[in-house]
């Protein structure tokens, strides 16, 4: 008896130790991004690895803050922060607004348009992106805003809907019905009743649209071309183009001020973000 | 009769944001695309139908092929790379020990920042002929390596970084993992079954609708890989890293044959739909449901 708990004790010791390695090998390369970032040149790639900088420097920041002209990084963020909270508002309503209908409704073609939606989650970007280029070139969004969040207005993306839909089956259709007799209209179920029942997985699609348009580069890549009007991902791969090999502190200060919005909401929201995107592989 | 039909239009009006944008931006560009397809278009001047010209121009394409060639080898070394380390990921985190969220959290942390472009640049650095990695290597006396300049090791080191972001098919893995009983690994080991073979007869078993999802998605990703080929290797060297959607967004976007671009889409899509409509097929010889279990088979 004795011995079997010691041996299960040292499986325990053997298990962390193993886990832990494995947590640097996961963490190491954005830590030595972050730390890097303020090494002087010389530093950052001296062997033995500074764990910690010896001397500080902020300059990489200073010099990449105005990487572009008159464009400075406080710009980019702004575009960005302006495309990603337009985009993230306008799917939360859009997206919660179809899967409602979805769930709850019945109209004529539904099961139809519903294979529909999923048939569109195989269909690559790829295939719609001529003709999307010449409707957004028609309908003059092209080096606009607007062609990188229109999307989000149309629902935000089929497995957004979907996984929204997935939620609301499971709510039980005594709220809806009681609601029904007590008067109230569909749109008040939907905006009244249910979408407060949704904040599980609205947490779940918030982080999701939020870093899908955070780190979208596709998109902007194609339809923008004014600088002043680059988001985060466009921003540092053009500066990354010209600055070439001689600005490797700048380009690490620049990077890492990409990534740090991301694992700020990382750490705010994991826990609850983590268990959303377990279950959507067991559902469906 | 009035009030069925306020009822049909009740629904379109909720599901009225998708169908226009399904209607606008995907039905209609679809079918769109499906024309150009056949047509020499290069966005100054209007289509104009050539047929299956553009099919033979494909087909006697070496660079389709290349390309073609590339993001399957990069498939087919990725998916399984990084489906295994994932399955070996969760097996190690689905225990109940102090501080265990603390150890997910971080595995998951590479899935959640991998799609940004700043990791792709991060990974460049690290790589480069001078970065972290060789400076270790000089360090302890060992041969720089040339993981991104060199065209023999470009494509395998784009596969190995990959496998960094297991995180996603990690937690699915897990919450697979936690759903099987425990009694059967209790019974199993009163029978006498080692580790490997309750690996083997329940865990593999059992996991096998999961990693039929996650086995799709990661086909799915991987034959639409662009962002590291772009953005750490543009495609080079001498072209040994030009994924297929690098192939086809430089053909619209730098050489504007628009015509082709969209043909390559297509034959994108329908090598994407074969590969996914083969896993489904293939899928009834080893994915293993639980309903199975109760009509007795093993």
């Amino acid at each position: 008896m004795r011995s079997s708990s010691f041996r299960s004790a040292a499986a325990t010791v053997v298990l962390y130790v193993v886990l832990s390695l494995l947590s640097l090998l996961f963490v190491f390369p954005l830590y030595w991004l972050v730390v890097s970032s303020f090494k002087p040149l010389s530093a950052i790639f001296r062997i033995p690895f500074e764990w910690w900088p010896v001397d500080w420097t902020f300059k990489h920041y200073k010099d990449g803050w105005r990487f572009m002209g008159s464009v400075t990084f406080a710009r980019v963020y702004l575009n960005t922060a302006y495309v990603t909270i337009v985009s993230v508002v306008a799917t939360v309503f859009t997206s919660t607004l179809v899967a409602f209908g979805f769930a709850r409704l019945r109209f004529f073609g539904k099961n139809a348009l519903f294979v529909a939606l999923l048939a569109t989650m195989m269909l690559p970007t790829q295939v719609t992106l001529v003709p999307t280029f010449l409707i957004f070139d028609y309908l003059n969004l092209i080096d606009t805003y607007a062609a990188l969040y229109i999307g989000a207005f149309f629902g935000g993306g089929a497995f957004y809907i979907f996984l929204i839909r997935q939620f609301i089956m499971g709510l039980p259709f005594d709220l809806d019905e009681s609601a029904r007799l007590d008067g109230a209209s569909t749109f008040r179920i939907y905006w009244s009743i249910i979408l407060p029942l949704c904040s599980p997985v609205l947490i779940t699609i918030v982080i999701l649209s939020f870093t899908w348009t955070y780190n979208d580069f596709f998109t902007p890549l194609i339809f923008l071309s004014s600088i002043e009007k680059f988001t985060v991902p466009v921003a540092i791969n053009t500066f990354l183009d010209e600055a070439g090999t001689g600005k490797v502190g700048v380009a690490i200060a620049m990077t890492t001020l990409s990534v740090v919005p991301l694992l700020a909401v990382f750490f705010a929201a994991q826990r609850r973000f983590m268990q959303g995107i377990a279950t959507t592989g067991l559902k469906g | 009769m009035g009030k069925t039909w306020k009822r049909h239009l009740e629904g379109y009006l909720f599901i009225g944001p998708w169908f226009i944008g399904f209607l606008v931006f995907m039905l209609i560009p679809a079918g769109w695309s499906l024309y150009l397809a056949f047509t020499d278009f290069s966005f100054l001047k209007p289509p104009v139908w050539t047929g299956t010209e553009n099919v033979r121009k494909m087909l006697d394409s070496d660079v389709f092929w290349k390309s073609l060639r590339i993001t399957s080898v990069y498939a087919l070394l990725s998916v399984p790379l990084h489906l295994g380390t994932a399955l070996l990921a969760a097996m190690a985190l689905n225990v109940k020990i102090r501080g265990i969220g603390f150890y997910r959290t971080v595995f998951y942390l590479p899935a959640f920042v991998s799609s940004s472009i700043g990791v792709a640049i991060m990974w460049k650095m690290i790589f480069s002929d001078s970065g972290v990695v060789n400076a270790v290597l000089t360090g302890i006396g060992l041969d720089r390596v040339k993981f991104f300049n060199s065209p023999d090791n470009a494509l395998y080191t784009l596969v190995g970084i990959n496998a960094w972001v297991l995180g996603t098919a990690m937690l699915i893995f897990l919450a697979g993992l936690q759903q099987i009983p425990r009694e059967l690994y209790e019974s199993a080991k009163v029978d006498g079954a080692g580790a490997a073979r309750r690996f083997r007869s329940i865990t593999l078993p059992l996991l096998t609708p999961v990693i039929l999802f996650n086995l799709i998605l990661g086909i799915i990703n991987a034959m639409q890989v662009f962002t590291n080929g772009f953005v750490i290797t543009r495609g080079g060297p001498a072209q040994s890293t030009y994924f297929y959607v690098l192939y086809l967004y430089e053909e619209a976007f730098k050489f504007f044959r628009m015509g082709y671009a969209s043909l390559l889409a297509w034959v994108l899509f329908l090598i994407v739909l074969l590969l996914t409509l083969l896993t489904l097929r293939s899928s009834s010889a080893w994915v293993f449901y639980e309903t199975e279990m109760k009509g007795g088979k093993r």
